[in-house]
């Protein structure tokens, strides 16, 4: 209710000047007109005086910027501004009490009618109470404080008290904090949500090769996040299938991120799930990031070569040599004696546990068929090589090797006339273009490989339209095969060591680990760190992948499809040889197929996954209050703090508070500015003719 | 292929050590294509002929040194007597023990004369041309 108690003229100068100003602006125009020629009646004269006078007078107005001033006071009940967090965080648990409890206080402050109460709700905008909302319903999936401070800046509204109920978990818009020290109105923050303390473990990472060796320390790198203000005393446990591989008591300080390092020792090999656990700690939060799940191959720590003479020879002898030079192959021989009839258990022993078997110009004629028979049986789903002389029972050959191809013909080193190299992992590491290996070789000439030889024959000598191979290769589910047409291999040893190459031991050590090689085994692994993440979360997968034969690779390239889209943005990094962290951050909700590739020259593998990126309430993510900063915001404007549970009305709102005396100005011109300056125009023009028609121009 | 091939680049510049030298490798090579057989009479006559070829080519390669008094001359002339031993043992081994001729053996033969000549010969025909032998 206005009451109207004062009205008066104002200016922007002092009253007396406008005075003056209108005096003189009358003198000017008297004494202007007090004499003129012709001379003119009265009449006319005090018409002209008046004119002018009008027209300066206005022109005085208009400068002063005169205006007539009403004055009116009222009553008005004292504003009070509630912002209630209406954020999904502040009632992540006992949500019925809080909410209980804060529609509670909104009852409260709508029985002081003697105050103004507004309430606000905030989250991801601000919105009053309406028809559609008399309450809050928790449901913003997002806080935003900077839009309480921009409403209080920008209000003209005289406010008395400032309540702000939340929880101060701020995750949308700038975050202000010195800001709010430009409010000049005190702000009463009360904190609202769970009160406890909440804390979490959480498994950021956990690093590893893909494959382990058995009987060996392998080693895990893992990172733990301390999620909560408490240092927290717990238990890392590592199982590899029902094997429990290691236990750890780890203290880790509040908010830290612990690293951990340690070493397993599988006793069993095969695939086994590695699972890392840490242990859940009092009010932990979520205990599903206390696990880690891969699946993990467990190879026999050095892989059985065993090689078959029956005499000592020096094919024998450097094979062996160039073998022993790779750590990770465990080499055998042994040589059958000629009146031998049976395997010894030693012998049976060996042949059984080898991986893979050579067999170094064996059988010969002198060896008996009950060996060949006991070698054939032990070593029959085996991978074998198998070298072919001049001395080689082709026929006992074919008992040990029932796929051994038949129509094979030997050749006369040296007198071979053109061979040639094919390409093929066996020859990784080993320019085969280069000059020095062909020649290397010891019946080789260099040629080009023609298209039409069998892409199983890797290296031949060519006579007319006659193919002699040399090496041939075969490979099926079960086993790998090499057949090697050649006697003295050692001279390309001796070639080789010649061309300040190493291209024997290269060649017989690739030509192993392709033998071992099972062609059912997957060469490119993935797995994701987290196959169900939120939203803001970054996806993690680690990645191996081995080359033909099965070594961990350098050569491939990594690509990755999205739901069939190729992306590029992702964060590659290379833990270990062939072996790859890869990080893909702001996957959009919903399940999605991630495609993994890896090309290399000859050479493409693929994989895809599943990852569901969960449209989480981010909301939810952090469910304790944030007392630091809601203790800010009451301390930098003077206020005062206290939590939901201790909050009463009483102690900031009173009955006996009495409506407030409101004194308002409202201002109304006079004359508008463009109707003033107008009106003199049109005086000084009538002036103007007037004078005009009484000749006084 | 020749196992151990001799060509301009292995010349010292001094015509009668290059000469001994080039016999020297026409005489591994010849072991090379008999190594793994079981020609044993003719491995011993090249190998008696290897050794007796090495003492005079030792023995030319020494009398220089002194005469000329080349600065390495005991240590060079004790990398020769180091190859005599094992020349003389290797044979004997072969001839009354009736031991094979290896591959090894011929990898050892190769590398001594190769790294002999780069690190003793070379320099030793460098000082000697210096002080005018031809």
């Amino acid at each position: 209710m206005f009451n109207f108690f004062k009205i008066g003229i104002e200016f922007d100068f002092h009253s007396i000047w406008v005075i003056i100003g209108i005096l003189l602006s009358l003198l000017f125009s008297i004494f202007y007109y007090r004499f003129t020629i012709p001379k003119i009646s009265n009449n006319l004269r005090f018409l002209l005086v008046f004119i002018r006078f009008i027209a300066i007078s206005s022109i005085v107005l208009l400068l002063a910027n005169a205006r007539i001033v009403f004055h009116s006071q009222s009553e008005e009940k004292p504003k009070n501004l509630i912002f209630i967090d209406n954020s999904a965080s502040i009632v992540n648990s006992d949500s019925s009490l809080i909410s209980k409890k804060i529609n509670q206080i909104i009852s409260e402050f709508q029985n002081f009618n003697n105050y103004e109460n507004q309430f606000i709700f905030f989250g991801d905008t601000l919105s009053g109470i309406n028809e559609n909302q008399q309450l809050p319903n928790f449901s913003s999936k997002s806080t935003n404080f900077w839009n309480i401070y921009e409403f209080l800046k920008n209000s003209e509204t005289k406010i008395e008290n400032i309540f702000i109920f939340s929880d101060g978990i701020a995750n949308d818009g700038k975050i202000p904090k010195s800001e709010f020290e430009e409010i000049p109105i005190k702000i009463n923050v009360i904190a609202s949500g769970n009160e406890k303390l909440k804390s979490n473990l959480e498994i950021v990472s956990v690093t590893h090769n893909h494959s382990f060796f058995q009987n060996k320390d392998n080693p895990i790198n893992g990172r733990i996040f301390n999620n909560s203000n408490q240092n927290q005393s717990f238990s890392i446990f590592v199982n590899l299938g029902k094997e429990k591989l290691f236990t750890q008591n780890v203290n880790l300080q509040a908010n830290e991120i612990s690293e951990f390092n340690f070493n397993i020792h599988p006793k069993n090999s095969g695939i086994s799930n590695l699972r890392v656990e840490i242990s859940k700690i009092p009010d932990e939060l979520t205990y599903t990031d206390n696990f880690y799940f891969a699946p993990i191959e467990i190879e026999k720590s050095k892989r059985q070569i065993l090689l078959i003479t029956s005499s000592p020879n020096f094919d024998l002898t450097f094979i062996k040599q160039s073998l022993q030079k790779d750590s990770t192959f465990n080499v055998n021989s042994i040589f059958v004696k000629f009146d031998q009839t049976q395997l010894t258990p030693e012998q049976k022993k060996l042949i059984s546990e080898a991986k893979t078997t050579f067999f170094i110009n064996f059988p010969t004629k002198e060896i008996s068929n009950q060996i060949v028979k006991q070698v054939s049986e032990l070593t029959a789903n085996k991978s074998v090589f198998i070298q072919f002389t001049n001395f080689t029972d082709l026929q006992k050959l074919k008992t040990l090797v029932n796929d051994f191809p038949s129509k094979q013909k030997l050749l006369n080193f040296p007198n071979s006339q053109i061979t040639s190299v094919q390409n093929h992992p066996i020859f990784d590491g080993i320019n085969i273009q280069n000059k020095n290996f062909l020649a290397s070789f010891p019946p080789i000439n260099l040629n080009s490989f023609p298209q039409n030889v069998n892409p199983n024959i890797l290296i031949y000598s060519q006579n007319g339209q006659n193919i002699f191979p040399i090496l041939e290769i075969s490979q099926n589910s079960v086993n790998n095969r090499a057949y090697f047409y050649a006697s003295e291999i050692w001279r390309w040893k001796l070639q080789s060591s010649l061309e300040n190459g190493v291209y024997f031991d290269i060649f017989f050590d690739n030509l192993s680990k392709w033998l071992i090689t099972d062609s059912k085994k997957n060469r490119l692994m993935v797995n994701a760190q987290k196959p169900i993440i939120s939203q803001n979360e970054t996806a993690i997968f680690n990645l191996s992948v081995m080359d033909q034969l099965q070594q961990p690779s350098e050569n491939h390239q990594i690509k990755l499809l999205i739901d069939n889209n190729l992306v590029t943005n992702f964060k590659i990094i290379e833990k270990q040889k062939g072996n790859f962290q890869i990080e893909l951050e702001n996957l959009i909700p919903g399940k999605h197929t991630i495609n993994f590739q890896a090309i290399s020259e000859n050479d493409s593998l693929n994989k895809s996954l599943e990852i569901l990126v969960l449209q989480e309430n981010i909301e939810k993510q952090n469910l304790t209050i944030n007392y630091n900063y809601l203790q800010l915001i009451a301390q930098l404007t003077n206020g005062k703090f206290t939590t939901l549970n201790q909050f009463n009305v009483n102690d900031y709102l009173s009955e006996k508070q009495k409506p407030k005396l409101v004194i308002r100005e409202n201002n109304i011109r006079i004359f508008p500015n463009e109707f003033l300056l107008i009106f003199v125009i049109f005086a000084l023009s009538f002036e103007w003719f007037l004078r005009k028609r009484k000749n006084l121009l | 292929m020749t196992f151990l091939q001799w060509d301009t680049s292995h010349s010292v510049g001094i015509s009668i050590v290059d000469k001994q030298h080039n016999q020297i490798a026409e005489q591994i090579n010849q072991l090379y294509k008999l190594v793994g057989t079981n020609k044993h009479s003719q491995i011993v006559e090249i190998l008696k002929e290897l050794n007796k070829l090495m003492d005079e080519h030792f023995s030319t390669e020494n009398a220089l040194m002194k005469e000329h008094k080349v600065f390495n001359y005991f240590s060079h002339k004790a990398q020769h007597d180091r190859l005599s031993r094992i020349l003389d043992d290797n044979l004997d081994d072969i001839i009354e023990n009736r031991k094979e001729l290896t591959p090894q053996y011929l990898i050892l033969l190769r590398d001594w004369t190769i790294n002999h000549l780069k690190f003793h010969d070379k320099p030793m025909a460098d000082e000697l041309k210096s002080k005018g032998v031809i």
